[in-house]
């Protein structure tokens, strides 16, 4: 990923984008002229303080909202055609709490009109995958934070996608399942070949699943800081001691930052 | 979702025993307190609607029920698409909200007159009052659902690809169920309610007639009898929409 670069590879192009809200007819600056770009099959992580314009950047790769000014290609076009490789999962998961497990996963399949036969394969090898198969008719309110989690990261994998967009998917859950989460969604990266684009309020996490660290600045947000993350593809990364000074490193840049939010807010 | 409340056929008549006991104890109770022929004990009453429902109180429930079905209906019909898309529609809706708050409270009944003669005095003008009534409860308790669903939701099932049909079809409709069926057991106290007040105009058949015709001529154990009728006319319609809702909303009966 480089700020700025015209790369004949890159999966997601951002060009000096900007988001304006209308908020009773008074403007309010989500994002300022943002600029990156990412490889096919590489992995970006967003921190920013609260409210900087992450869930909003989201929201524009996934084609959920109209850029204010810039420009957005993801997979060489306009996420605003509504592009069906594009997967994307909402901060409090986004599951239907009216449909069983195996309802809320085949949903996309059904919603793209696989023929129905597909639709009960694709949704049973993705639930045996998981581990969700035996939870196939269970409410999502039956179900743990974990388990839920994994219905909604099985469902976005279930139309195969190439670019796999999540905002701060795991932020429920307990330290553990936190870390088996992450486990699972970087074994899915490097085995399905995904670009994926994860947004997280935690540094271990940015550190643990992106290639690319993007650390922005109080609203309305802006770049602040690429940081380049190599070696992330190691086995036990979490023990090794390159894990714990790149933390160290995004950690003082992130407390920059948000040294600026509480001038700000104060 | 599995081994939890399934009541068996005994579990599910207590509550009914109770409330059969418990307002049998109470009416005993009164009707012994008031001591006149007003207020007839129970056990005479119930044996007063057993003889008058095979002596043409049949006939007279059944043209009620008909008639509350048919303006729960047409209100249900239109008021549930219409309130569905309008929640969808803020604009639209910021538009419309005056309207409907002056008209929503309004005391239909009062225009009665006008509505009979207008559409004369059959089953058409009951119907259509019944059904105005609770056509905005429903249209206004439907758009409330329809603006409370999250709409974290809606984006999420946009992002899979839903066309705005599809949102309604997997996310509004059944986000929207529950407040749907709260809407329509008001409805049917509402429309039982103005049911009775129809059916005292000009009318030889229902149940409200039946009552004002009991109580005109001083027959208070009829009258009692009527009113059991009514209570059950009630009660049938809320089990009926209760069975229909846990079918409809298992996610809510975990
Ligand atoms: N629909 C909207 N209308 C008006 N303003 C909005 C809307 N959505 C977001 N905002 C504003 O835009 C800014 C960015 O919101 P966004 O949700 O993208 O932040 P975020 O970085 O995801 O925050 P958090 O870390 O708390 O999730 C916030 O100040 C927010 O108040
Ligand atoms: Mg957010």
């Amino acid at each position: 990923m480089q700020p700025n670069d015209a790369e004949t590879n890159a999966m997601i192009r951002v060009h000096d984008l900007s988001v304006v809200y209308r908020q009773e007819d008074r403007p309010v600056a989500a994002l300022d002229r943002v600029s990156f770009e990412l490889d096919r099959g590489d992995s970006l992580c967003i921190i920013g303080p609260s409210g900087c314009g992450k869930t909003t950047l989201m929201y524009v790769l996934a084609g959920l909202l109209a850029p204010t000014a810039g420009s957005v290609e993801v997979g060489g076009q306009d996420p605003r055609r509504g592009r069906a490789a594009t997967s994307l999962i909402l901060q409090d998961y986004g599951l239907l709490p009216w449909k069983r497990v195996w309802d809320n996963v085949a949903l996309g399949l059904q919603l793209r009109h696989y023929p129905p036969d597909e639709v009960a394969r694709r949704t049973r090898t993705v639930l045996e995958t998981m581990g969700l198969w035996e939870f196939r008719r269970a409410f999502p309110a039956a179900l743990s934070g974990g388990q839920r989690q994994r219905v909604a990261i099985a469902r976005s994998l279930a139309t195969a996608p190439d670019v796999l967009l999540m905002d701060e998917p795991f932020s429920a859950l307990d330290a553990l399942t936190r870390e088996n989460m992450q486990d699972l969604v970087r074994q899915i990266w490097q085995h399905d070949g995904l670009t994926m684009v994860l947004v997280t309020h935690s540094i271990e996490e940015a550190v643990f699943l992106g290639r690319h660290i993007l650390v922005m600045s109080p609203r309305p947000g802006r770049p602040v800081a690429f940081i380049d993350n190599p070696e992330m593809t190691m086995d036990a990364y979490r023990q090794h001691p390159v894990f714990h000074q790149r933390c160290s490193a995004v950690r003082q840049l992130f407390y920059e930052q948000n040294g600026h939010t509480r001038a700000q807010a104060g | 979702m599995t081994a939890k409340r399934k009541p068996a056929l005994v579990d599910g008549l207590i509550p009914f025993a109770v409330a059969a006991a418990v307002l049998g104890g109470g009416w005993q109770l009164l009707s012994w307190a008031v001591h006149s022929p007003a207020l007839p004990p129970p056990l005479p009453a119930v044996w007063s609607f057993f003889t008058a429902f095979r002596h043409g109180m049949a006939t007279h429930l059944a043209v009620s029920t008909m008639r509350v079905l048919l303006s729960i209906g047409w209100a249900f019909v239109l008021g549930v698409p219409l309130g569905l898309w309008l929640g969808r529609q803020p604009a639209l809706d910021r538009l419309l909200a005056p309207l409907l708050y002056i008209l929503y409270p309004l005391p239909k009944v009062a225009f009665l007159p006008v509505v009979i003669i207008i559409l004369g005095v059959g089953d058409l003008s009951k119907v259509f009052l019944i059904g105005i009534i609770v056509f905005f409860q429903i249209l206004v308790s439907a758009r409330d659902a329809a603006r409370a669903v999250p709409s974290q939701l809606v984006d999420s099932v946009r992002s899979l690809g839903a066309s705005e049909w599809d949102i309604y079809r997997h996310v509004i409709i059944p986000g929207s169920l529950p407040d749907i069926f709260t809407a329509l057991r008001i409805s049917v106290g509402t429309a039982v309610s103005v049911l009775f007040l129809t059916e005292t105009f000009v009318t030889e058949r229902g149940i409200g007639y039946y009552l004002i015709d009991a109580w005109s001529r001083l027959a208070y154990k009829d009258l009692f009898g009527g009113i059991i009728g009514m209570g059950l006319l009630g009660l049938v319609l809320y089990v009926i929409l209760d069975f229909v809702e846990t079918s409809a909303c298992p996610w809510r009966h975990l």
